[in-house]
């Protein structure tokens, strides 16, 4: 926009706010085939002193201990000029410019790790993001069920450990064949024997209830979910996982049964949550609707998140949410890259999806139980839902953030 | 004709009639497995021809196939 004869340039306020910052460094370009000599002069041309370092890997101990000579990195045909003040750093570009040997010289700026969590020797990124790792809560006398393909009870990490479990598959025991189970049961309230696993569990000291609803082909009928729900009601389990579902369409309405299972569990104390499905492909733009049951009003829809705490490419958004009460994404978890216990000989290994993401918060929801006894059913949701670290996405496709464990002294992400 | 596996949901007015609605369902021709009235669902195997018959009955809400779900194969590249 233009007033009268003087022109205004117009910024964006928010964005220049965000823009890199500068370290106060220059970077030098040099011309292909400038010998190190000559690179040397150039910047010697401008008063700088200058040392040629062979091995890249030597400049970060380089820059510590010469505070104010440049390195030359001879096999990149890059300079580093050490901070100085701003007006002295236009001076040196000018300068530099003019010299037959620099291609190009610019400011040096910050840069930052775009993933800011990793799975480390102690902990999974996702135990870590969540607040489980630095929580004093670890869901000792909770119970927790997680309905799927069963559990791997020869598992060193399960073997000696105390495991209710049913199976609603005719003809299968509950031992887990296909691993999804395993694996989600392991975030949920996996405990490592072995001192060199990383803790990967969210709620380790939690009582397992494994109800096995998916045969091992990963296959399950809708009776055998729903009763399988009842059972996990039935045995008292505060906390129940469910890491499975079905897409609906657009404009689709939520099962009734499973509603009326959901809503009998809330009343009587146990909290049901699921995975909110992965059949969104964002990066050509589409996101489909929360799957079945998770669009159920009582039934808390957990959408996945990636190291970087960016939604999942692959997890479904809050298309529907409103419709007759549900279709809402509720929370986010940790859902790509996550390590987790699977069934021998496998043991361990990595995987992604919304069904990863929903036992992060079966386990934060154990951790809050066991913080307060009053915390059960609805309030055990308002609680989860309420202490949720926000994020920069829609609550379409995150409701209402990061799921965060109990007296951690603070939330994971500011 | 298709023989289907069908789950029919009881309204929520007739919740303490789900058993009496089985056995008109098995009358229909459907064959009733599980009755579940503390949610209202009875589900079963039947020819979905007979659908609309089933709807007609007094308290059913909804006649329809039962719903499945499928995991995808265990594989890191592949959401779960």
């Amino acid at each position: 926009m233009s007033n009268g004869d003087s022109e205004e340039v117009q910024t964006d306020v928010l964005l220049d706010r965000q823009r890199p910052k500068p370290t106060g460094g220059l970077v030098v370009v040099f011309r292909e085939a400038v010998e190190t000599a000559a690179q040397i002069a150039a910047l010697e041309a401008g008063g700088l002193r200058a040392s040629a370092l062979p091995v890249i890997a030597d400049l970060t101990d380089f820059m510590a201990a010469e505070r104010d000579v440049c390195a030359v990195l001879t096999e990149l045909g890059v300079a580093f000029v050490p901070e100085c003040a701003p007006e002295r750093a236009g001076e040196l570009m000018g300068m530099l410019s003019t010299q037959e040997a620099v291609a190009d010289t610019r400011p040096e700026f910050y840069v930052f790790a775009t993933a800011p969590f990793q799975d480390t020797p102690e902990r999974t990124w996702g135990v870590a993001a969540v607040g489980a790792f630095d929580s004093p809560f670890t869901g000792e006398g909770i119970r927790l069920a997680v309905l799927d393909t069963g559990l791997d009870l020869q598992h060193p990490d399960y073997r000696e450990r105390r495991v209710v479990s049913r199976s609603f598959v005719p003809g299968e025991d509950v031992d887990d064949l296909q691993g999804h189970g395993t694996h989600c049961a392991g975030t949920a309230a996996g405990r490592p024997v072995d001192a060199n696993t990383p803790r990967y569990g969210v709620a380790p000291q939690a009582e397992l209830y494994i109800g096995k609803v998916l045969n091992n082909r990963g296959a399950g009928r809708e009776r055998d979910i729903l009763a399988g729900m009842a059972w996990a009601v039935g045995e008292g389990c505060e906390v129940i996982s469910m890491s499975l579902g079905a897409a609906v369409r657009r404009g689709e309405t939520y099962n009734t049964l499973y509603e009326r299972e959901a809503q009998a569990a809330l009343n009587a104390g146990s909290l049901i949550v699921a995975a909110a499905g992965n059949e969104s492909a964002r990066s050509s733009g589409y996101i489909a609707p929360v799957g079945m049951p998770a669009n159920s009003p009582s039934i808390l829809a957990v959408a996945a998140l990636d190291q970087a705490l960016e939604v999942a490419e692959f997890s479904s958004g809050g298309i529907n949410a409103g419709i007759d009460g549900g279709g809402a994404v509720d929370l986010a978890a940790p859902g790509v890259g996550v390590f987790s216990s699977l069934p021998l000989p496998r043991e361990y290994g990595s995987l992604r999806g919304t069904s990863m993401a929903c036992p992060h918060v079966a386990g934060c929801a154990a951790l809050w139980a066991e913080s307060d006894p009053a915390l059960r059913g609805q309030a055990l949701w308002d609680s989860l839902t309420g202490s949720a670290a926000p994020l920069s996405a829609p609550e379409r496709d995150v409701g209402k953030g990061l799921v965060q464990a109990p007296g951690q002294g603070g939330a994971a992400v500011s | 004709m298709a023989w289907c596996a069908v789950a029919v949901t009881i309204d929520a007015q007739h919740l303490r009639e789900t058993a009496d609605i089985g056995a008109k369902l098995e009358k229909l021709g459907f064959k009733v497995e599980q009755v579940r009235p503390e949610i209202g669902a009875i589900f079963g195997a039947g020819d979905s021809e007979l659908f609309p018959k089933a709807a007609e009955i007094a308290g059913v809400q909804e006649v329809r196939e039962e719903g499945t779900v499928q995991l995808p194969p265990s594989d890191e590249d592949v959401p779960q």
